[in-house]
């Protein structure tokens, strides 16, 4: 049965083979090599990035999405709420607008509806005819 | 709670206010148009700023008459009270539901009385605002039924 110091030993004489082999390597292999290693290790970058997410940082990432959501849905609330109000200001205003333009065009001036003297006085025809009407 | 107070204070005002822009931003045909009231126009509310907007944009549909017609009565009315106003809107849409002959008989009736010297009208007001026997009640505050065209 292999102990922990064979396999130790066995990993000694495989690297010193391979360091053997790759000292007998040419120099333009050794270059391809070494850029290929560089290529991989860039590549490893953005892994490890997304990686370092996976513990507090996910925490965080995941209360912040939270938090986001929150104000999203608030604002959204607040736009609706600005919606209806400026809605029933439009409403309003037309309303006013449509009543206002015709009183204010028509042929019987607005005092006569305002006019204390032109009531009383309305008053004391409508008297009158009902006093002179036959019974 | 940031949110809110930032919010806030534009849903009372601020899509209101970018609706009713003050006197010197208003096109040159709405100033014509409302130009008895453009010395009181900036101290107007925005609701109000609105609705008079909404009318100079219907002035052009109306005849030329209508037309004077509103410009002679846009300051006076402008300076009535909101509770004058009101009453005037409901004495309005009262008679709005008159037929064409009653509408007719309170027009000539108006008529009349503006003929009437200023010291009978003075005195019929005075009138109006004794308290009548039997109560304060007992006065009319609105336009009473109009009596039939006839008369």
């Amino acid at each position: 049965m292999k102990t922990y110091r064979d396999e130790v030993e066995f990993a000694r004489r495989v690297r010193a083979a391979l360091d053997k082999g790759a000292a007998g390597l040419d120099q333009s292999v050794t270059r391809r090599l070494y850029e290929a290693r560089c290529d991989a290790l860039r590549h490893q970058a953005a892994p490890v990035a997304v990686l370092s997410l996976a513990g507090v940082g996910h925490t965080v990432s995941e209360s912040l999405h939270r938090h986001y959501r929150g104000i999203l849905a608030f604002l959204a609330l607040a736009v609706g709420a600005a919606g209806v109000h400026i809605w029933q200001v439009q409403t309003e205003t037309t309303e006013l607008a449509d009543i206002d333009s015709a009183l204010l065009s028509d042929e019987v001036s607005p005092s006569a509806y305002t006019d204390p003297g032109f009531l009383e006085w309305l008053r004391h025809v409508s008297e009158q005819d009902d006093d002179s009407s036959p019974q | 709670m940031i949110v809110a107070a930032a919010v806030g204070p534009a849903l009372a005002a601020g899509p209101v206010l970018a609706l009713a822009p003050d006197w010197a931003e208003l096109p040159t045909d709405t100033q014509q148009i409302l130009a008895p009231l453009g010395p009181d126009w900036n101290q107007m509310e925005s609701i109000r700023r609105q609705k008079w907007l909404k009318i100079a944009e219907r002035y052009p549909k109306m005849n030329k008459e209508e037309q004077g017609r509103i410009q002679r009565r846009m300051t006076a009315w402008a300076k009535l009270t909101p509770a004058e106003r009101q009453k005037a809107r409901e004495g309005y849409a009262n008679v709005r539901k008159a037929t064409p002959a009653q509408r007719d008989a309170l027009k000539q009736m108006w008529t009349e009385y503006e003929a009437l010297p200023p010291e009978e009208k003075a005195r019929l007001g005075a009138s109006a605002a004794k308290p009548a026997v039997g109560g304060p009640a007992a006065r009319p505050t609105t336009l009473p039924a109009v009596p039939p065209p006839a008369r």
